[in-house]
């Protein structure tokens, strides 16, 4: 038995659900191309034996044509069992690649995954057949309920002897076509079938006019109002009452107890007309619990709920397709709108998506519009949350800037950067949806994720902010750089400390720009240079690794240019539209 | 080239760029005018010489195409499509007095 076991195939065939099942460890699951980037460890228990396996990045071939696709191929030569995942719904695309893997001699087994959506679809394999035909067993698999998975791994010690039997085979993926023909015609019979209504409506929506580009503006309208609501609602009848009505009295009694000190300025904070504010007072238990799980959890769970469901349903390489057009004037193509959405729930895994896109000049500007220009959910919460009380207006405001930001940014990367934007070249998958348990485990998952990273950064943040103000290094850093902010955004210094603050994270900062009293006009600037600035140190430390020094430093200059004259832009435009 | 200069070109009547191929019709890629790498990345998606592709949606300007070959559909941006050549198959649609 080899020492580790490689999950291998076409993107978007289901490896991650059945990496999910073999080794009990949570991936992300989605319905696009390209959903995993990086490759998930996990452990596996056969005869007694641990074995480690990998889940690999999607490919299509062994000559990479992205940094994902790099990823799969180096693996795939670091030697192991590979368990071939082909999607049975399509085995005809699949099997190039179970071709190339065999005719290099490896160990391979085969697994049909999607077996119960190949029957559906009128689609006979005989997996028998097929396993005599490629010379490599092939068991029929349904990785989001675990059918097949046992006897997968019961057979995977015959795929040592199966290579063996085989030897090496040197052909062109001419003559692999070719001999894909053969086999089908032996081993698969399709019964004809009407149009199913997922095909119609995945016809329909990727078809520009009549129905894509207004079923696109529906469903991106659709998401937002979704977030929105859900997310309001959560605060409404879940997080509000508890912080009002349990948390407050426990920190009073806790301050009580604790009688004031350098303790209760830290923990409780300071009292704003005699009480403690959980939005304002800023202690660690106060305004730091009450941030994280009071106000951006519920978005969390409210975007993760929305981006969920258009993640499996398979709906984003079809408004990739609506958008490619729009992307390609930003120096992108289509694809790149998934990166972006994923940046507007948190900017790393956006940020990591963008190893999907084919050159090294569509990852910068990828990246850099991402963290420029994408606020993440956590701010927007804080967004909604503080600024929606100073009214629509700012929360537009801000709104627009970003997306004219991005646009404008984007332009003008394309124009000045050398090179072209590459075509798009994409799968588009068929509908599907997945059970409500799969999506609901996918949803928990992030939700846990999000608790994990962001609750010590949060309360470190707060804890931070804290000590500093208390040992005066806040005037220092006003002192520092208030003139600047002053001279060229219209802030006062004391807004030095909470852009600083916001590398660590954005949503305490705009919970510390709130406390500093500022005007309509300058909360909108000071915002909107929040978010464009430093991303948090999550992000940066992504974005280094993504680009490498070079990259990062060229990101990172275009993004504080950028903020600068945006900030300047904004301040003089809403002082000249009179606003205070 | 494939052919001298000047040769005509076999069926030319008949061959189109894949993204004047209309909505519905099907046609067989003949050529794939462009470097190595792009060639591998079509055929690694089963886009080769030979393959039959139905186009399935239209689009706006210069937005992509959308293919189905091999049972799966493929979006593939304006330019690349723009440069694989695909024969249109005898569907009894034909425009008239273009038959060869």
């Amino acid at each position: 038995m080899a020492d580790r076991i490689l999950l291998v195939g076409n993107p978007n065939v289901g490896k991650s659900a059945l990496f999910h099942r073999l080794t009990g460890v949570h991936v992300i699951c989605s319905n696009y191309p390209g959903t995993t980037v990086e490759y998930t460890e996990g452990s596996l228990n056969v005869g007694g034996e641990r074995v480690q396996v990998l889940d690999v990045p999607g490919t299509y071939s062994l000559t990479p044509s992205s940094k994902g696709e790099e990823v799969a191929t180096h693996m795939i030569a670091g030697g192991g069992t590979i368990i071939n995942v082909v999607d049975a719904t399509n085995i005809e695309r699949n099997l190039l690649l179970t071709l190339n893997l065999l005719d290099r001699g490896l160990p391979v087994i085969v697994a049909l995954n999607m077996w119960d959506d190949a029957a559906h679809r009128g689609i006979r394999i005989d997996a028998a057949a097929l396993s005599k035909e490629l010379g490599a067993p092939v068991v029929p698999t349904v990785a989001v309920t675990g059918e097949g998975v046992r006897e997968l791994v019961g057979k995977l010690a015959e795929a040592a002897g199966a290579a063996a039997g085989r030897g090496v085979r040197e052909r062109s993926d001419g003559e692999r076509w070719a001999e894909i023909g053969r086999i089908l015609a032996k081993v698969q019979s399709l019964e004809h079938r009407h149009h199913t209504f997922a095909e119609w409506l995945g016809d329909l929506s990727v078809q520009p006019l009549p129905a894509g580009i207004p079923i696109a503006v529906v469903v991106l309208a659709a998401t937002f109002a979704v977030v929105r609501l859900v997310g309001e609602g959560l605060i409404a009848l879940i997080s509000d009452p508890f912080f009002e009505g349990a948390w407050l009295p426990l920190m009073e009694r806790l301050d009580g107890a604790i009688g004031g000190g350098i303790l209760g300025d830290i923990l409780i904070g300071r009292r704003v007309d005699g009480e403690i504010h959980l939005r304002e007072s800023f202690g660690v238990l106060t305004t730091g619990v009450y941030v994280e799980f009071g106000m951006v959890l519920p978005y969390i769970a409210a975007f993760y709920l929305a981006v969920g469901a258009l993640e499996d349903s398979g709906y984003l390489p079809r408004l990739a397709v609506m958008l490619d057009s729009v992307m390609h004037r930003l120096g992108l193509h289509g694809w790149a709108i998934i990166p972006s959405l994923l940046g507007l729930g948190c900017n790393v895994p956006g940020i990591l998506a963008t190893r999907m896109l084919e050159s090294g000049r569509e990852r910068l500007i990828a990246a850099t519009l991402i963290s420029t220009a994408i606020p993440c959910v956590s701010l927007q919460a804080m967004i909604w949350g503080l600024i929606g009380e100073r009214g629509v207006r700012c929360v537009a405001i801000i709104y627009v800037s970003m997306l004219l930001a991005w646009l404008v940014l984007g332009r003008l990367l394309n124009l000045l950067l050398k090179g072209r934007s590459p075509e798009l070249l994409m799968e588009i998958p068929p509908y599907r949806f997945p059970p409500i348990r799969v999506a609901a485990e996918k949803l928990a998952m992030r939700l846990v994720q999000f608790v994990r990273e962001a609750t010590p950064l949060v309360l470190g943040g707060i804890l931070l902010a804290n000590v500093l103000m208390l040992t005066g290094a806040f005037d220092l850093a006003a002192a520092a750089f208030g003139p600047i902010l002053s001279a060229i955004w219209g802030l006062p210094p004391e807004a030095a400390v909470p852009l600083m603050v916001g590398v660590l994270r954005k949503d305490v900062a705009v919970g510390m720009l709130e406390t500093l009293g500022l005007g309509d006009a300058q909360m909108v600037v000071a915002t909107v240079g929040l978010a464009m600035t430093f991303p948090c140190a999550a992000s940066f430390i992504v974005m280094l690794r993504e680009l490498g020094w070079k990259g990062f430093l060229k990101s990172v200059g275009i993004m504080l240019a950028t903020a600068a004259v945006a900030g300047a832009a904004l301040n003089l435009s809403l002082k000249a539209a009179g606003m205070e | 080239m494939l052919r001298e200069k000047g040769a005509p070109i076999p069926h030319a009547d008949r061959l189109l760029l894949l993204n004047e191929l209309q909505p519905g019709r099907t046609g067989v890629i003949v050529e794939i005018v462009g470097g190595r790498g792009i060639c591998n990345r079509l055929q690694a998606m089963g886009l080769c010489i030979g393959s039959r592709v139905r186009r399935v949606a239209s689009a706006i300007g210069r937005g992509p195409v959308v293919v189905e070959a091999r049972g799966a559909q493929f979006a593939i941006g304006f330019g690349m499509a723009s440069r694989i050549i695909v024969e249109i198959e005898n569907g009894g649609q034909d425009p008239p007095g273009r038959q060869p």
